[in-house]
Parts: structure tokens; sequence; C-alpha cells
């Protein structure tokens, strides 16, 4: 009798030991779960011209029309985009948009109710225009959930930012519709703020019916890689997803490889080039070095300003012969395991973060801050020689 | 190591240590056969805790002391090096100060010197690739191999390993000192600690995170 209490004491013992982080990851789990099918409205445009073109997207529970009211004033909607199509996935592309110009929309349902908050958006600036934007990745939630929640939270405090791209890794699981639905439930508290423009990431399926593609991709001539001006500014949102994308030799990385050695050729008149794509080139966890070999004579000969990629959960900088490389890792929240610190790397921070870049004619000025907004890299990148040299302005 | 990692393991190893302290009962060393097993956990113990608190030290220095992680979001960082801190101080002297041997001594500086190398100067960072993970895979999975036989290995048994009737020509002993700061008490607590930042750093949080927005 004695030794059975005893055992039942060390069962007890042991279950209380566990105990909290199983409590911790069940209500994890439950939270994430818990997200709801239906999706706020938000605003991409991969594939099209943002200067007079747009996508909002959004999901409703059962099947409807697509009803949007747009306009130049919240209070004065006057543009409408109906179609009676009966869809969960809403994709309402807006055409004959003027460019430089702040728009509202809201959402209704088939009854003319409106169904969201009025939301906002800007078009692509002209040339000559400084111009803001805010840059995340690997927003991905494997066991935690409260990280990215940080670094949602700060980006629905930002007061103007022209859109906010993420390089990758979306969602940790592309086929699991929750993880998708619990994506999009935190990114709630910025979408009717600011657009959201994606790379895919090794995490976010390479096939065509996975949800990215149909959240994110459904209208690209390439596939799942694009390209955009923004004022001065080209793009280039390429594909380097998973190992197999970066290989050559391989029908389909071939003709991304052309794809990408065309378009920042015609980009060449533009004052900056930044491309953006998921797997790093360099990284303290170590750095890939036949995306090095195949990449970096690419940014070289066409002069891309900045090589933005996540990949490695870290924020590093790096500058390597002449050339900025920007590992934004910052929004995942399972951190690297270690850290090797590269001779060429300039700035490492861990932990949740997010990047602001503001272009203006003369130069680009790069700032990563915690989502307390504390700067954890500060720089200016300034044309010396036909080359982009950093300047530190304080930071790290 | 990064502090998130670091916190992960102690966190396992404590709770694997707290395990086995409430499973295992008295063992004694007296038998022949435990003395052959005590042995060999002895140079089992001593191996893996001297390699995990020297890397433990290796991030607390680099990351405390030379900033590499920068100095903006430290307490995002704090709370996990400093219990990265206290508990390799624990491994230390669990697995070498306690009452080395001449041995012991020599081994332990054997293996600083080896990680230290290894940390440092093995593979220049400018060479770090794919083929760096190739290189590093067998040794992390001996590691978590041994680390994960370790977590049945109770805290009692530490004690019985040092109460065995084996001869061991030993230096110093401060056992009894030693114990009055290494106990299953201070385990618990380190081990409360450890938990609850796991759990914040997950959530990209930590203890004294509130601090950094003040």
């Amino acid at each position: 009798m004695r030794k059975s209490r005893i055992f039942v004491r060390k069962i007890l013992l042991n279950l209380l030991l566990i105990s909290p982080l199983f409590l911790y990851f069940s209500v994890v789990a439950a939270i994430q779960f818990s997200s709801a099918r239906e999706k706020d409205p938000y605003v991409h445009w991969g594939g099209i011209d943002p200067h007079s073109e747009i996508y909002i997207s959004w999901e409703t529970l059962n099947e409807e029309e697509s009803h949007v009211k747009y306009g130049i004033s919240p209070g004065n909607l006057s543009f409408s985009y109906d179609n009676n199509t009966l869809v969960s996935i809403h994709h309402a592309k807006l055409t004959g948009l003027a460019p430089q110009t702040r728009y509202f929309y809201q959402v209704e349902d088939n009854g003319g109710n409106p169904i969201s908050e009025i939301g906002t958006f800007k078009t692509a600036p002209n040339p000559g225009n400084s111009f803001n934007i805010t840059l995340i990745s690997d927003t991905q939630q494997l066991w935690g959930i409260g990280h990215y929640d940080l670094v949602a939270t700060a980006l629905g405090k930002i007061e103007d930012t022209d859109f906010i791209a993420i390089a990758g890794d979306v969602v940790q699981l592309p086929h699991d519709q929750k993880s998708w639905d619990f994506f999009f439930k935190v990114s709630e508290k910025f979408v009717n703020k600011f657009p959201i423009i994606t790379v895919p990431g090794n995490h976010d399926g390479d096939d065509t019916d996975s949800f990215y593609t149909t959240y994110f991709t459904q209208s690209h001539p390439n596939g799942r890689y694009y390209s955009f001006n923004w004022s001065n500014t080209q793009f280039v949102m390429a594909e380097f997803a998973d190992g197999g994308d970066v290989r050559k030799g391989v029908h389909e990385n071939d003709l991304h490889y052309e794809w990408l050695n065309q378009t920042l050729e015609k980009g060449q008149n533009q004052n900056y080039r930044v491309l953006i794509f998921h797997r790093q080139i360099f990284s303290s966890l170590g750095n890939n070095e036949e995306l090095m070999a195949n990449l970096i004579p690419v940014i070289e000969k066409y002069n891309v300003s900045l090589a933005i990629y996540g990949h490695k959960h870290a924020y590093e900088r790096f500058y390597y012969q002449n050339y900025t490389y920007l590992c934004l890792g910052g929004g995942s929240g399972l951190q690297n395991a270690y850290i090797r610190t590269q001779e060429f790397s300039q700035s490492q921070a861990m932990g949740p973060s997010l990047t602001f870049l503001e272009f203006s004619p003369d130069k680009i000025r790069l700032k990563t801050v915690t989502t307390t907004n504390k700067v954890l890299d500060q720089v200016e990148f300034v044309q010396n020689d036909g080359f982009l040299v950093p300047q530190s302005l304080g930071g790290f | 190591m990064t502090p998130l990692f670091g916190i992960f393991l102690g966190t396992i190893f404590l709770t694997g240590n707290l395990i086995g302290y409430i499973w295992l009962g008295k063992i004694s060393p007296k038998t022949p056969w435990m003395e052959y097993l005590i042995k060999i956990l002895r140079g089992v113990l001593f191996s893996v805790y001297v390699y995990y608190a020297i890397l433990f030290l290796d991030s607390v220095v680099k990351i405390l002391g030379f900033g590499v992680l920068g100095y903006e979001n430290i307490w995002f960082h704090a709370v996990s090096l400093i219990l990265m801190l206290i508990l390799a101080v624990f491994f230390l002297f669990i697995a070498v100060f306690n009452a080395p041997t001449v041995q012991t001594l020599i081994s332990f500086i054997c293996i600083v010197g080896f990680c230290i190398y290894y940390f440092d100067f093995y593979l220049p960072t400018i060479f770090i690739g794919e083929k760096d993970v190739l290189i590093k895979t067998p040794f992390i999975a001996i590691g978590i191999l041994i680390g994960t036989n370790l977590l049945t290995l109770p805290l009692r048994m530490l004690k019985y390993i040092k109460k065995s009737t084996l001869d061991f020509d030993t230096l110093w002993n401060i056992s009894e000192k030693v114990k009055k700061a290494i106990n299953i008490k201070s385990f618990l607590v380190l081990w409360i600690f450890f938990m609850v930042e796991s759990i914040l750093q997950l959530e990209g949080l930590s203890i004294l995170y509130w601090i950094g927005i003040l």
C-alpha cells in the first residue's frame, strides 16, 4: 500500500515537472487552432503593376459574391468592384487606379452591408519621390505564437509605410489551413493599413496548389516570382525558396535565372535595385555556397543595391565586395542555434525585429528596431564610386 | 550557442535531473558492478558537463562581454545568459572542482583547449558553408545522444559518485561546501527560472524584458 502511494506520488511529481511545457504547448495549439477561417481584406500586387492595379483579397466562411467599394476619401468610396461569382477566397483586382494616390476601400456582402473596416493603401509613386517600406521575414511560428504577434503589433503601430515585405516562410506548415488562418488573424493588426508583399520560403510549399499560391500568387505570369517599380526603385521578388531552387541546370530554375537577369537588366535605369528572396547567402549560421556561386555574380553584374533575404533566424547585415546583404530572420520565434560572426558582418541581433528602409534619390536609410522600438542597427547607404556604401548611424 | 538554445538545453538538463531524482532510489556504490558503472558515468558526466559548461560560458562571454549581438536588446538576452552562467558554474563544480584528481584537471584543460580551438579557430568563419553543417552534424548528434541519455541520471547519483568507495586520489575535496549551494533545492529553483524563461523566450519575451521597455 505504501509502495503504491509512493509510486503515485512519483507519477504526480513527474507530471508536475512536465506540466508547464505541456500546458504551454496546449494553450499555444488551442489559440492557433481557434483562429477563424474568415480573413480580413489585405492588399497585394504580385505580378501586376501597382501604379494602376492592386488586389484586395479576403476569405469568407461561405461562398459569396465579391463586392468592394473604394475611393480616394474614406467618406466617399465612389468606385466599386463587383463580381457575382460565388467564392470563399476573394481576389478583387482593382484596375485603372491613379499612381501615387492614397485609396480607401471597404468590402461589402451581397446585400451591400460593410463586412470590413475601411482599409487603405497607396499606389506606386512616380519616379523621383522618396518613400519608405518595412521588411520582416520568417513569420512562421513553430512552437510559440507570441513572437509574430509582437512583430505584428509593432507593425500596427507604424504611422506610415508604403508596404510591408515578407522575405519568405510566411507560415511553418504550408498545407495546414490553420497555420494560414493564424497568420492572417495576427496580421489583422496591420493589414488594413499596409499592403503585404511576399516571396515564397521553403516552408511555404513549392507546389502550385499550396495555400501560399492561393493567398498570394494567383496571377503571377512567371509563377511565384515577379517585379515592380516603386518610384525610382526596382523591387525584384525572386524565388529561392528551397535548396532545389538554387541549382542551375534544372529547367524551371534556368528559366528563373534567365528572368532574373532580364528583369535586372530592365531595371538599370532605376536609381536602386532591391532583390528580395528567401534563402540566405550569408549567415552566422552558415553560408549557402551554391547561392553564393550562382547569385553573387548576378548581384554584382547588375549592381543590385540591396540583397535581402531571411531563412536564418537572426538579423544580420553583411557588406561583401561592395554590396550589402541583409538577413531579416527576426520575425521568427525559433532563433538560430549558434552564432559565428562573419568577417564581413557589420551588424547582428536576435529576437523579434523589423527593418525600415527609407529611399530618397541620393541615399537609402536603414533602421532595424526591436518590437519596443530599440534601435538594433542604423545605417545610411550613400553613393560612392558607383557603389552604395554603408555609413553607420549607431545602434549596433 | 544562442540564448534561446542555451535556455532550452538547460531546461532539458534540469528536468531530466529532477525526473531522475524522483525515480531512482538509493543505489549502493559498494557492489562491484556499480563501482564499474560509476567509473563510466563519472567519465561521461565529466565530458558532457564540461563541454556544455564551456559552450554556455562561450555564449555568455561573447554576448555579454564582447557584445556580438549588440547591447540595445540586452534585456531580452540577459536572463538566459545569467541562467546559463549559473548552470555552467554548477556543471563545472559537479564535474571538476568538487574533488578533482590530477587526471581530472588535465582532462579539463584539454577540453577547454579543444573548445577554444573549435569555437574560435577551427573552420575560420569566412569558410563556413554547407560543409560546416556536415562537419558539425556528427558532433551535434553525439552531443544530443549523450545528453538524452543523461536525462535519466539523477542528482542523487551524483552524490553517490562522490561518496563512492572508489579510491580517487583527489587533490582536494570540497563536496560538503559545494553541496550547500548545489543541491536538489537549488536545482529546483533553477529549473523554475529556466522553465519560465524558456516559455517567455518562445513568445519573444524574457523575465527582464519589461525593464527594456521602461
